[in-house]
């Protein structure tokens, strides 16, 4: 139990390392697609006018030589469907699109750094310097890029996620949907690579001749001269930025880390409780083997640090054994964390190199101080046990000392995590108010479990005595097991909030979208033709959403345009809108607009504030009126919207069209989209169909909170049967007298299920008020801070069921066994036990 | 299908790479040749470039030189696309108005990827061709020597001018005439090479002091006039390169160029102040171009060359190369200018072309002093390299750098010796 707990604890705290050391080496990488010294980029400003090659040409020929061409587009890997016929036919092989980045490595071997080391030996240090900067693996990688037979690079763990979705192993296994192959792939370990497949930018254009154009990479510092050259010689749609640091990217997902940190942490703390238990246990059944060992003249501090040296091995064998399987789980995690945190943040997360050395010595750390401390609360007891010949329990003068301490601490935390919620701003300190607003809970349940179970046992009529005799039991235990029980608190206070959370922000996300996606057909179609001159003929409604991005406070803002008709009226979702009633006509007329939470949030705007912006066609500067905060949920972007009639398409892109009609007409814009050489099926999206992939997402995205909510409820139900096999002993005589007077093994181990169970009830109804407080928090305060967005709470009692039915069952499942155990043992054993 | 193509892109790449390695001159299939025992022959550059044009299918080879072929100007400035490989080549000696010496080279090469010019257009266009390519891929060398620094950069690019795949950064335009390649541009205000003004930049990549903290960026800004006549080498410009003929190409030179123009010597680009370590100096002398096209030229019987050309003070000027090959012996021919600009083809009878000595440069042994003898012009000179190190560490490296002449007659002029 104790090696069990502390493996569990050492796994799930490196993972958690590993992940967030991954992700951030990533962002701190100076690497960007492989490429170093990468210092600014280049890219388009503008939604409808992209940044192109005769860019990139011009500006080159102008002499800014140190401009990389990077292109990108997002693909499914296929492979060719061996036993089909045609040989056209390929099978997805990936889950989710993989980034493909083709770099232009022409020109970036025409820079100094990498010139080919052909040099002489003799040659100073100048060409010294070159040479060895040249001399870099991921240079030589550019090389062969560039003048190799054409490879593609990409992490080795990549490689491996590939191969392993593919169904059989195959010399050429990669293609691209028409069943082109793919260039031979190269396996690199670095930090900048994730989910992402790096080649030259001609095969990538061979490859998907559809790519755009992304950005162009400054490599190497520009002089302020020529910075100022290059601002210069920039056409209007591009724009010339600092590189995207590590700083920003650290910053913006930090509240991610942070959370499973958190979670981590959380997890671990509930693996000492079962640790506090476990060494409890341990002691309990070396009692008397230790107090022969008093009585043969061994020193108490002796057989202390005998008992602390064997948890110190004990605790460093798990470490070892956790770390190793840390690591696995998070090789395995990582594909969602990716995802997330790419979803989420817009952020690149590649697979970092992470020192098995170095993480050892981090968890094993930990996991000593923790367990040693754990050791403490045993130890001490025992120090109590050796010392008296009889337990002596606590006197009354005792127990209100320590009920005043308990009520104090709750008074002391819940205030200050009031005072923290209600100040302070940053996530370090708001997730320490909730680790505090836990903790409160935790101190009111010490303070109440006897009154409570005392209530409780009013209510069980007198003619069931051995529900009476099993509830006064429960008082007793209530006593013995406080750390089992708060270990139960914290676990089913956390899963309450985080489900309640989650639970909310998928009840949002789903009425957001219900209400949002009125429409019968949704397509995503970017470029020539546009879809509404298509649809003219065919009796179908086509609205149209174009796209600006335009600057405002020094930040990149999408302005999106919004349909004014009744039906798209009544689809916005608002999280405040303005008292006027004649919101819409305001915003039909241009003079205000509606801004998301991301927007309001971050610039700090309120209803009825003036914001100037350009006019999405004339780009003339205006005022207009925030008339309402609508609901943006999981986007990263702040928008602005503005009425559909004051866009001008030859201005702004479309990237999106609204569809409505009948099912024969959106028949005939089918046939239409054929004959234009577009794919109906793929790009015209029934709106149920949109929401399901929606939500897929979304539910994707939480798979790591569910799976570590599990775990933390498992771990405390550990921990609560570590408590009983203690307290199994306590309860021998009073067991054996109500066996004695004849009730059966099983009723009698029924009554003990009943009491963990009415413990366990006892600690989940105290956990409901501070579950649901704790989702608030994450909701109001966290998800705020990190993302400038909020989403209604919905307290649902079925979910709050459901919860109480999870884990009084995986209590039951747990403690079952001891419980049986000691069911099975003659009633003699008892007998001889006591006397 | 899918093994077709990974055999064609194959042979497409092989192929590249090895137009690459015989495009710079330097031949570096294999480096010893019979007169000079290089100890430590080129292993960095073989070992990137060791596989040669006999591993393609020679059917899809460029135009081959044709000796019957009139070289006419300006057409034959421009780029010939349906050769396998083309370089305009400039080597000056200069000198500023305090009497420093530079060495400096200019050059674009043009390779043509042969897979695409098949017929079998569905190969080419399947493998190769891309928005961001074409069956072109250019490659440009800048170098300047003084006494004692070395500066030396190298550009890539793909596409040419007008094709698809073009990317526009590089190309050779006809009206007026330019050569680019990014900003480094020979750009003429009419439809001829010359008179042309030249703009590169190049960075510093060797200086003989210890100090490291120097102006490392050069800016060079010339002009180029032609004060003679073109010169048609070999047979009117169908120059052979080997005794059985089975290597030749379409040759002309400008040999009687006079150049002014200024090195701007700027610090690195590292730091926000304007840099008060810009210099300008003014530099003048004498320019040689040779633009070059074939497809025949290279095999894996082609060891290397050693190639001369020098300006004699009398205005005289000579061309002499000595082709290495492997089971052969060595081709050495030449062409014999007079300062009115009449030539005089040399045979390998008329003249004689020995190394006097091999000299360590780094970890190679180079014959860096010659004897020319050319009995029917009366010339016995000893041509020296000015200076030991003008190795040019690029992605196929060479010896490139200026040498002085002394004997019957006096002189300068440029030695390129590649395959070492």
């Amino acid at each position: 139990m104790l090696m069990a707990s502390l493996i569990i604890a050492a796994a799930g705290l490196s993972a958690v390392l590993v992940i967030n050391s991954s992700a951030k080496q990533s962002y701190s990488s100076e690497q960007q697609f492989l490429v170093p010294n990468v210092t600014q980029t280049i890219t388009s400003n503008s939604s409808n006018l992209k940044l192109t090659k005769q860019d990139y040409s011009v500006l080159r020929v102008k002499g800014f030589s140190q401009l990389i061409a990077v292109a990108q587009t997002k693909q499914h890997i296929y492979t060719n469907n061996q036993a089909a016929t045609q040989a056209s036919e390929t099978t997805k092989v990936t889950q989710r699109r993989i980034d493909f980045t083709g770099i232009d490595t022409f020109s970036l071997l025409s820079l100094p750094d990498f010139l080919n080391p052909v040099a002489l030996s003799e040659q100073s240090n100048v060409a010294a310097k070159t040479i060895s900067s040249a001399s870099d693996d991921s240079n030589q990688l550019i090389r062969q890029l560039g003048f190799g037979e054409p490879i593609a690079i990409l992490h080795p763990q990549l490689l491996e996620q590939l191969l392993g979705q593919l169904p059989d192993q195959q010399l050429e296994p990669f293609t691209t949907e028409a069943g082109t192959p793919l260039p031979k792939f190269n396996t690199f370990e670095s930090a900048a690579l994730g989910n992402d497949i790096i080649m030259d930018i001609a095969d990538l254009y061979r490859l998907y001749p559809n790519a755009e154009l992304s950005m162009l990479l400054v490599v190497g510092e520009l002089s302020k001269a020529k910075q100022d050259r290059l601002q210069e010689s920039l056409p209007n749609h591009l724009q010339l930025t600092n590189a995207k640091g590590a700083e920003q990217d650290s910053e913006l997902t930090s509240s991610f880390h942070l959370n499973l940190m958190a979670m981590a942490l959380l997890m671990f703390v509930v693996c000492l409780f079962i640790v506090v238990n476990a060494v409890n246990l341990l002691l309990n059944s070396r009692l008397s083997w230790l107090k022969i060992c008093r009585q043969l003249g061994i020193s108490r501090l002796q057989l202390f640090v005998v008992q602390l040296l064997e948890i110190i091995l004990l605790t460093l064998l798990a470490s070892f054994i956790g770390v190793v399987l840390g690591i696995e789980l998070a090789k395995l995690a990582s594909p969602t964390v990716q995802a997330t945190l790419e979803n989420l943040y817009s952020v690149e997360v590649g697979f970092g190199k992470v020192s098995i050395i170095g993480l050892l010595i981090q968890v094993s750390g930990i996991s000593l101080v923790g367990s040693i401390c754990a050791t403490f609360i045993p130890l001490n007891k025992l120090n109590h046990q050796l010392a008296q010949t009889k337990d002596v329990p606590l006197s009354l003068v005792q127990q209100r000392f320590w009920k005043r301490i308990i009520w104090l601490s709750f008074v002391v935390f819940a205030a200050a995590a009031y005072i923290i919620l209600n100040h302070a701003q940053a996530l370090w300190l708001l997730l320490i108010a909730t680790a505090l607003v836990i903790l409160s809970g935790c101190s009111l349940l010490l303070a109440n479990y006897p009154g409570m179970l005392a209530l409780i046992q009013r209510f069980i009529p007198a003619r069931f005595p051995l529900l009476q005799v099993s509830s006064k039991q429960s008082l007793a235990l209530s006593g013995k097991t406080k750390i089992a029980c708060c270990a139960f608190f914290i676990a089913a206070t956390s899963n309450i909030g985080m489900n309640l959370m989650v639970d909310s922000f998928r009840g949002a996300t789903v009425g957001w979208l219900e209400q949002r996606l009125v429409a019968d057909y949704y397509i995503y179609h970017n470029g020539e033709p546009n879809l509404s001159d298509l649809a003219k003929d065919t009796g179908v409604n086509v609205k149209q959403r174009l796209e600006n991005t335009i600057p405002f406070q020094g930040k990149q803002v999408q302005q999106f345009s919004y349909p004014t008709g009744e039906l798209y009226q009544q689809a916005m979702a608002f999280y405040d809108k303005s008292k006027d009633e004649n919101l819409w006509s305001e915003f039909a007329l241009g003079k205000g607009v509606l801004v998301n939470q991301q927007f309001a949030f971050g610039f700090d705007y309120k209803i009825n504030d003036v914001v100037e912006l350009p006019h999405p066609a004339t780009g003339e500067i205006s005022s207009y009126k925030i008339l309402g905060i609508i609901y943006d949920f999981g986007s990263p972007y702040k928008q602005v919207l503005m009425p559909l009639e004051m866009f001008d398409l030859s201005k702004s892109t479309c990237c999106m069209y609204a569809v409505q009609g009948a099912e024969s007409n959106i028949d005939l814009l089918r046939e239409k989209m054929l004959t234009a050489g577009l794919d109906p099926e793929g790009k015209l999206l029934k709106t149920e169909e949109l929401l399901a992939i929606s939500m897929q997402a979304f539910d994707d995205t939480f798979i790591i909170t569910d799976g570590l909510n599990v775990v933390t409820l498992l771990v405390a139900a550990l921990s609560l049967a570590c408590a009983i096999i203690v307290l199994m002993n306590d309860v021998r005589p009073q067991n054996m007298l109500i066996r004695s007077m004849g009730v059966s093994a099983l009723k009698t181990q029924l009554l003990a299920l009943f009491q963990y169970l009415l413990l366990c009830f006892v600690a989940l109804i105290f956990a409901t008020p501070f579950g649901i407080l704790l989702s608030w928090v994450l909701i109001n305060d966290i998800n705020y801070q990190a993302f400038s967005w909020t989403y209604p709470l919905i307290i649902s009692p079925m979910k709050i069921l459901q919860i109480y039915a999870t884990s009084l069952l995986v209590v039951t499942v747990v403690i079952i066994i001891p419980i049986i155990r000691a069911g099975r043992r003659p009633l003699i054993e008892d007998i001889r036990w006591v006397n | 299908m899918g093994k077709l193509n990974k055999v064609s892109r194959l042979a497409v790449f092989v192929i590249v790479l090895a137009l690459l390695i015989v495009a710079s001159r330097a031949l570096l299939f294999a480096p010893k040749s019979d007169h000079l025992s290089s100890s430590d022959a080129t292993a960095t550059s073989s070992q990137s470039f060791g596989r040669g044009f006999s591993n393609t299918n020679p059917e899809l080879l460029g135009e081959v030189a044709d000796p019957n072929y009139k070289i006419r100007f300006p057409k034959d400035h421009y780029s010939h696309d349906s050769f396998d490989i083309e370089w305009w080549y400039l080597t000056a000696n200069l000198q500023d108005d305090e009497g420093n010496v530079y060495g400096l080279q200019w050059t674009l090469f043009r390779f043509r990827n042969p897979n695409v010019a098949s017929e079998n257009q569905s190969i080419a266009s399947e493998n190769s061709i891309s928005d961001w390519s074409n069956e072109h891929i250019y490659m440009a060398h800048a170098s300047v020597h003084s006494a004692s620094q070395h500066w030396f950069s190298e550009k890539f690019a793909r596409g040419n001018v007008g094709n698809v795949g073009n990317v526009g950064n590089v190309g050779v335009e006809q009206t007026p005439f330019k050569l680019f390649i990014d900003d480094w541009q020979w750009s003429s205000a009419t439809t001829g090479l010359l008179p042309a003004q030249l703009i590169f930049n190049t960075k510093l990549i060797s200086t003989g002091e210890e100090d490291s903290k120097v102006a490392d960026h050069l800016n060079v800004q010339l002009n180029l006039s032609n004060t003679g006549s073109y010169v048609l080498q070999g047979k009117d410009g169908y120059s052979i390169k080997s005794a059985n003929s089975k290597h030749a190409s379409h040759y002309y030179s400008a040999p009687f160029i006079n150049v002014n123009g200024t090195f701007t010597i700027s610090e690195a680009l590292t730091n926000s102040t304007p840099s008060n370590l810009e210099k300008q100096i003014a530099v003048k002398g004498n320019a040689w171009f040779d633009q070059e096209w074939t497809s025949q030229l290279f095999d894996q019987a082609t060891l290397g060359w050693d190639w001369f050309s020098l300006h004699l003070d009398n205005g005289d000027k000579i061309m002499a190369f000595r082709m290495r090959l492997q089971g052969q012996t060595d081709y050495i021919t030449g062409t014999y200018i007079e300062s009115d600009g009449s030539t005089t083809m040399l045979m390998p009878s008329e003249l004689e072309l020995n190394a006097n000595e091999l000299t360590a440069v780094g970890n190679k042994e180079l014959p860096l002093n010659w004897q020319l003898k050319i009995e029917s012009k009366g010339i016995d000179v000893s041509i020296k390299a000015t200076k030991k190190d003008q190795w040019n560490p690029a992605s196929i490296a060479y010896y490139e750098g200026t040498v002085a002449v002394s004997g019957t007659h006096k002189g300068k002029g440029f030695l390129e010796l590649t395959g070492y």
